[in-house]
């Protein structure tokens, strides 16, 4: 049985085996991290949760796909919710450019290809680190922080970056490494 | 040269054939270090933690069981779509266009959920899970029943036997249900605490730098009862707003923060208290050190304004 104290793998594997009660319980722990995302990137309140919905859907759906014992549930979790919230609204924006979204399409581009070797995060270690994130974040300069925000939330990708600040996309590549590096550093220091 | 595409392919903003082409190289590159991207991956997942966290309305829960269950009846018996039954549609297509044709007025309405009304739904998760163990059984009365040859006495011990198994089954469902309710709204004020514990810590950290200046917001004539205050840092440009005694916005708007200087008038940021006291963290834009500077706080529609509206809650005094 799902309790307050059951972990996040118990309860990734109670959602495998169809247990909704589990999915209920995935949902009380993540979705204020998993909404909170989404509202910053697609803004308005109600597509917002609308979006989350669907996001519950694909955990359900496709849970299988994912390895919650060998992987990080955190990180397979808010990256699937950037990556549907960044998808609406480049759907929304540019629609007919976009390939149509099936089945595939969200296996590929929708559900987060997590390295093999990869720490564990789950909910209690990401709140944990809340306060070390935000100082990490804000040690960045205003430029590194911006073009973290334009990749990371409003979904752009290096090319399109460089065309957004009118710079080379060989400079944009450089800056996004640079901003990565250096968070990497403050968070965790520079071992 | 597969290694400098870490950083970018972790924060997804690589485009989808180089995203293809990363993925094809790291599988035939023995020697390339997934640690580092698994290191990377979890690092561009906690961005989101340094944000104010949001919570969705409890309705979100009721949707996705609803989801569920629709999901269930399509994997499971296809239903055809019953005469007057609304066509199928797409929500967040529908929400979207909604938001982009939408006038201030229509706001309220709430199109998310249509409830065909032939079949019941679901209003939690643990509904859509007992129908899909038990599959679509449905138990019927059509036969009539016959005569048993059966003594009273030992049909009424049995009846009394079930309904005394019955009711103890509901009282430790019931047992067990209320304490997963406490466990959960400890939960949820954990990740308040986390959350205010973050705001003291970035307020502390931004009133012991030498350059913060403190604004005082008093309540205009509209709402006179009104308070706030600004923590603004000249050198990172970082601020809080605190506000105190405003009534929640209503439905369609949000207040909107103004600075005013001798060069204009520039809108700051759109917030929405959900109670009648907070800190909302936000970025002051770069705008010289003209002189006059002073802040305002007007109700305006959710999606913003250019120049402030009429209805003024707080103002820096003059």
């Amino acid at each position: 049985m799902i309790t307050g104290s059951s972990s996040d793998i118990e309860i990734f594997q109670k959602i495998a085996s169809a247990d909704s009660k589990a999915l209920e319980a995935l949902y009380n722990r993540y979705a204020p991290i998993l909404y909170t995302t989404l509202r910053k990137i697609v803004t308005d309140e109600r597509l917002a949760e609308e979006v989350l919905t669907e996001v519950f859907v694909i955990i359900w759906k496709k849970s299988i796909l994912f390895n919650p014992e060998l992987s990080s549930v955190y990180a397979w979790l808010v990256l699937l919710a950037r990556n549907k919230g960044v998808d609406v609204v480049r759907r929304l924006r540019e629609n007919s450019t976009m390939p149509e979204y099936s089945d595939e399409y969200e296996d590929e581009f929708i559900i987060p290809m997590l390295s093999p070797v990869i720490e564990k995060i789950d909910y209690r270690i990401a709140n944990g680190l809340k306060v070390n994130v935000e100082n990490a974040l804000i040690k960045l300069t205003d430029a590194q922080q911006y073009v973290l925000s334009l990749a990371f939330y409003d979904g752009l990708t290096e090319k399109e970056i460089a065309e957004k600040l009118n710079i080379p996309t060989e400079t944009v590549k450089a800056k996004i490494r640079t901003a990565l590096t250096n968070f990497k550093t403050n968070l965790m220091g520079k071992s | 040269m597969l290694n400098n595409k870490i950083q970018a392919y972790a924060l997804g903003c690589l485009d989808p054939e180089e995203t293809r082409q990363f993925r094809t190289d790291i599988k035939n590159d023995p020697d390339f270090n997934l640690k580092e991207l698994g290191k990377y991956q979890n690092l561009a997942a906690l961005f989101p933690s340094a944000l104010s966290a949001e919570i969705p309305d409890e309705k979100v829960k009721e949707k996705i069981a609803r989801k569920l269950y629709r999901l269930k009846q399509k994997t499971g018996i296809e239903v055809e779509p019953q005469e007057g039954e609304p066509p199928k549609t797409n929500p967040i297509r529908d929400i979207a266009s909604e938001i982009i044709n939408k006038s201030p007025a229509e706001t309220g309405s709430d199109k998310f959920v249509r409830i065909t009304g032939q079949t019941r739904e679901p209003a939690s998760f643990e509904e859509t899970r007992k129908s899909k163990e038990f599959g679509d059984i449905k138990l019927t009365s059509t036969h009539a029943l016959r005569p048993v040859k059966r003594s009273h006495l030992y049909i009424y011990s049995a009846a009394a036997l079930i309904l005394g198994f019955a009711i103890a089954f509901v009282f430790f469902s019931n047992k067990t249900a209320s304490y997963q309710d406490e466990v959960e709204r400890l939960n949820g004020e954990m990740q308040k605490l986390n959350s205010d514990m973050a705001v003291n810590s970035g307020l502390l950290s931004l009133l012991q730098k030498k350059d913060t200046k403190v604004y005082l917001l008093a309540g205009s004539e509209t709402y006179p009862d009104g308070f706030g205050r600004i923590y603004l840092n000249y050198s990172t440009s970082r601020a809080y707003l605190y506000l105190s005694g405003l009534p929640v916005p209503s439905v369609g708007k949000k207040y909107q923060l103004w600075f005013m200087n001798s060069g204009g008038t520039f809108p700051i940021g759109l917030f929405t208290p959900k109670t009648d006291e907070g800190y909302f963290y936000f970025t002051m834009p770069k705008l010289g050190r003209e002189t006059g500077r002073r802040f305002l706080l007007t109700e305006e529609p959710e999606e913003g304004s250019v120049t402030p509206g009429r209805k003024i809650y707080l103002r820096s005094p003059d």
